[in-house]
């Protein structure tokens, strides 16, 4: 008798997603970053976020990885509520989170940066007697990994001196390093060449498919490849949120963009150039 | 490894001169600054060890200094894995050689033994360190700078004025030493030997930590914490380790410090010896353990002939650390580290250029590889344990 | 009742020679992110030159004009050169000072001598009044201290909320990147901010002279409190600056007073407390 597994059905009400927001507001001083933002995102979505500068992305990442406090409202990680814990906290429970502007360990070779990145969520980061150099497991883990990214002969190699793109790999295999659940990825194609670009886009497709990624780009072809649903902020507040196809039909949405490039409006077609401001 | 002549690699037999035929003097001095590469640390370690064993043997001048530099040298040691390796400069340190010191005095002054003042100073230093900590590293960068100088002036300011304890400005003077059995501390050559021997293990553990995966935390927290943390890593937590570590070990050379001297005074913990201790740090080489070794002992040895020869060596101390901050961050040790660094290029041009192979695995205590500016503090530093950088 | 007023006063004359140094090095450090160590070397130093002037001309405000004068054209020598050179780095810049607190502690040594010293107060200022209300005999010499400073401390008020270097100075502190992008000459006012703090610390120094002495150490003495003010008031904040004084030098001088053998300790206190409750000092700003 062969029993058949039914189909799992995947309504919200069922199975919490793998990151969601209640209400987020983030205000600093009388301005207003983030405003009453509310995201679900299911497990194993491509998302994006995306909007113009100064819309208050990177500052929701923030709030989503604990770098700061929302003023009010809820961070939730496959159900857990997680608002009140700092980052590292979250990095134990599967969040993962690469960024724009603060990048590698620069002054240390690949092999340094992957080895702390290893070593991040066990108890060995604080041992103090045995050589990092002599846990093989480690090694050899930080080895395989190198090699998936095409870093296997950087790993002797000063963070500081790879070029762009090896530093943006780099960036990614840290924080897959840790394994993690949900994936948060700031602005990984920023500042690429094309074919840097490409690189970065095949890595995505290769990420695993349980992995929850939500990405924050400017580079409309990137996320039309990345990502299958995005959310578009303006001024901190979301204004649509929908299929890369809805989105980008939207006329709100096309409003705000002009004056920047208009996202393609033919899907599947060659794109302009994203705002990548 | 290969010893002798150039590799039999396709492209090796042509030197990086070309038209130059690989000569006898090119495969000779080869050989030489390949074997140098694996000897000098072992054989300078050793040789090193023999001159300090002998010095110490003796009875005069040098065996004295050499005593203070090691006691120093402890304590420096110590700051230079706080400050080197995680960043944090602490102008405390000689604050807490001079609880370490003190707690010995004051005990010995209420009529405890040697052994058991030990033992609390130990406790005293490690309670302090475990106390202070707490409100030390809630700032960082420049701001742990000022909160550890101004810690360290309140120690001070408890040393001279709380006289009911310390007797104030006049010290308090330590007349009996540990002793067990045949083993007694009051003779000077056994408590030269402990001096060396308690410098050694510290010096072999420090480096030890800076290898273990706490010792790389710390060099990532150097480099970039609000990385490190999104990785997972309790960076207040690790930086409390760091200081409590280096704040036990300045006690440890506190208590040696009061059974060298027999005395101690609030003057051993006034700003300027916290200061000294930073200078020796920075002047040896910060992140390199073995540099500010050698800096106590350049510091001491300007202390005591200062007046001799160089009455105003204050002056030209403070003059020498601007010039290191300024034209060689890295301090000797940075030197050091760059004549590996030419001499592996020079290794890899004779050997004919970027094909030649990897550089080899680290030699004990000295990689090729420098450990450059990072993070906030920019300076730069000497880090042990880098691989060598490969060419491209 | 009257000993504890006159205690009272004199814990403000500590806060005003306090400020006096205090102002200089928060401003400093809020415009140009330079944490001069050495401040309180040039407090000191400006103490002694302005001790040798009132010796040979028995001229107190020749002294005071003379120190103030010269450290400040010190001050303005370091900030064009070695501040200038470690512009690239916060901790190289602070590790030069230290250098400096060394050679200009040493020369100062060469030449004063290590006995301490006082500065003298001539004529009118060496003597005493009775106060009103209260009737306490005080030195006149503490009131003119008092007074000094009250008029200093509304002049750089002014200087600062009132006039266009002021703004300038002001939007440094808070935005530095910011200030620089907009085409305002920050080079100039990091210069004159620099050369106004040493100004101000020599200034202080012969004021300090007269009620607190010239003593080798003096220097970290003065350092720590300004240290201690910048803690508790916000590193970079001027009104910081002048709360943080008020409070650190009534604590000093009660200490000193009522508990003579942790009168260090217990500034220790507030800076404790600030540190565990906010950081970022009383009226400083996050990310300072």
């Amino acid at each position: 008798m062969t029993a058949e597994p039914a189909a799992p059905q995947t309504k919200p009400a069922d199975t919490p997603p793998a990151l969601a927001a209640d209400h987020l507001w983030r205000r600093f001083r009388g301005v207003t970053a983030v405003a009453d933002v509310s995201l679900r995102i299911p497990l194993g979505a491509r998302f994006g976020i995306i909007g113009p500068n100064g819309a208050g992305k990177t500052t929701l990442f923030n709030l989503l990885s604990g770098e700061l406090r929302p003023s009010s409202g809820r961070v939730a990680l496959f159900g857990q509520d997680i608002t009140g814990l700092r980052p590292y906290r979250r990095a134990a429970l599967g969040l993962g989170r690469t960024f724009q502007i603060t990048r590698v360990f620069g002054d240390l070779t690949v092999l340094e940066n992957l080895t702390l990145a290893l070593h991040g969520l066990n108890r060995s980061k604080l041992s103090l007697l045995r050589p990092w150099r002599r846990y093989p497991d480690a090694m050899a883990e930080a080895a395989e990994l190198a090699a998936s990214f095409g870093l296997a002969g950087r790993l002797g190699t000063r963070a500081s001196e790879l070029s762009h793109g090896e530093i943006r790999e780099l960036e990614v295999l840290l924080a897959l390093a840790l394994k993690p659940r949900v994936l948060l990825l700031d602005e990984p194609a920023a500042g690429l060449s094309p074919a840097e670009r490409v690189d970065i886009l095949n890595l995505l497709r290769s990420l695993p498919a349980e992995l929850t990624l939500i990405m924050i780009e400017h580079d409309i072809d990137l996320l039309r490849g990345a990502v299958d649903s995005a959310a578009v902020l303006h001024l901190g507040a979301l204004v649509v949120e929908g299929t890369m196809r809805e989105i980008q039909q939207d006329d709100r949405v096309r409003e705000l963009y002009l004056g920047q490039a208009a996202p393609d409006p033919r899907p599947g077609g060659p794109g302009q150039e994203g705002a990548g401001t | 490894m290969t010893a002798g002549g150039p590799p039999a690699s396709a492209g090796a037999t042509t030197p990086a001169r070309p038209g130059r035929p690989a000569g006898r003097l090119t495969r000779l001095t080869l050989v030489i600054l390949e074997q140098s590469r694996r000897l000098t640390g072992p054989v300078a370690g050793v040789a090193a060890a023999v001159v300090l064993v002998l010095i110490l043997q003796g009875n005069g001048f040098a065996s004295t200094l050499v005593e203070d530099a090691l006691v120093y040298a402890i304590a420096a040691m110590a700051l230079d894995f706080m400050a080197g390796y995680a960043g944090m400069v602490s102008l405390a340190q000689a604050g807490f050689l001079g609880v370490g010191a003190y707690a010995v005095a004051i005990a010995e002054n209420h009529f405890l033994s040697p052994w058991a003042a030990v033992g609390i100073a130990l406790a005293v230093v490690l309670g302090a360190g475990l106390a202070l900590g707490i409100v030390a590293v809630r700032t960082k960068g420049v701001s742990f700078v000022i909160i550890t100088l101004a810690l360290g002036q309140v120690l001070y300011g408890l040393a001279f004025q709380w006289t009911g304890l310390s007797e104030g400005d006049n010290g308090i003077t330590v007349a009996s030493l540990p002793a067990i059995g045949s083993f007694d501390l009051s003779n000077p050559l056994t408590l030269r030997m402990t001096v060396l021997a308690v410098f050694a293990v510290t010096a072999l553990l420090l480096v030890l930590f800076t290898r273990s995966p706490f010792g790389l935390s710390l060099r990532g927290i150097r480099s970039n914490e609000q990385r490190l943390a999104a990785l997972g890593y309790r960076t207040s937590l690790h930086r409390y380790l760091a200081w409590v570590i280096a704040v036990f070990f300045a006690g440890v050379a506190g208590i040696l410090y009061v059974f060298v001297q027999g005395l101690i005074t609030p003057t051993t913990m006034a700003f300027s010896a916290n200061g000294f201790l930073v200078v020796m740090v920075v002047l040896g080489g910060l992140g390199s353990i073995w540099g500010p070794a050698i800096g106590a002992l350049v510091i001491v040895l300007f202390q005591q002939e200062a007046s001799t020869y160089v009455t105003r060596w204050q002056t030209l101390m403070g003059l020498t650390l601007i010039a290191v901050v300024l034209f060689s961050p890295g301090g000797f040790w940075g030197l050091v580290r760059a004549a590996g660094r030419r001499r592996d290029a020079l290794i890899t041009r004779l050997r004919g250029g970027p094909a030649g192979e990897n550089g080899p695995a680290t030699t004990a205590g000295q990689a090729s590889g420098a450990g450059q500016a990072g993070g906030p503090l920019a300076l730069e530093t000497a880090h042990p344990g880098t691989e060598p950088r490969q060419t491209p | 009742m009257q000993e504890f007023i006159a205690q009272t006063l004199n814990g403000l004359t500590l806060a005003g020679v306090i400020f006096l140094v205090s102002s200089g090095f928060t401003l400093v450090f809020g415009i140009m992110r330079v944490t001069n160590l050495a401040h309180g070397a040039v407090y000191l130093l400006g103490g002694y030159i302005g001790y040798s002037v009132i010796q040979s001309t028995n001229n107190f405000f020749l002294g005071l004009a003379v120190a103030a004068l010269a450290m400040g054209a010190l001050g303005l020598g370091l900030e064009r050169t070695l501040i200038t050179w470690l512009r690239r780095s916060e901790m190289a810049e602070l590790l030069a000072t230290l250098g400096l607190i060394y050679v200009i502690d040493d020369v100062a040594l060469a030449i004063w001598g290590g006995n301490p010293l006082t500065v003298n107060l001539p004529g009118f200022l060496g003597k005493s009044s009775t106060l009103p209300v209260s009737g306490i005999v005080y030195p006149n010499g503490r009131i003119f201290i008092l007074g000094v400073s009250v008029v200093v401390a509304v002049a750089l008020y002014y200087l600062l909320r009132r006039t266009r270097v002021g703004a300038i100075v002001r939007a440094g502190v808070d935005d530095r990147e910011m200030v620089g992008a907009l085409g305002v000459n920050v080079r100039l006012a990091n210069t004159l901010v620099f050369t106004l703090g040493a100004l101000l610390a020599g200034f202080a120094g012969v004021l300090g002279g007269t009620v607190l002495g010239l003593y080798t150490g003096g220097d970290s003495d003065m350092l720590l409190f300004a240290l201690a003010v910048v803690i508790v008031g916000g590193l970079g904040s001027f009104e910081g600056a002048i709360l943080g004084s008020l409070l650190i030098g009534l604590v000093v001088d009660y200490g000193t007073a009522y508990f003579a053998a942790f009168a260090y300790s217990v500034l220790f206190i507030p800076v404790i407390v600030v540190l565990l409750v906010k950081p970022q000092g009383l009226l400083g700003r996050q990310g300072v």
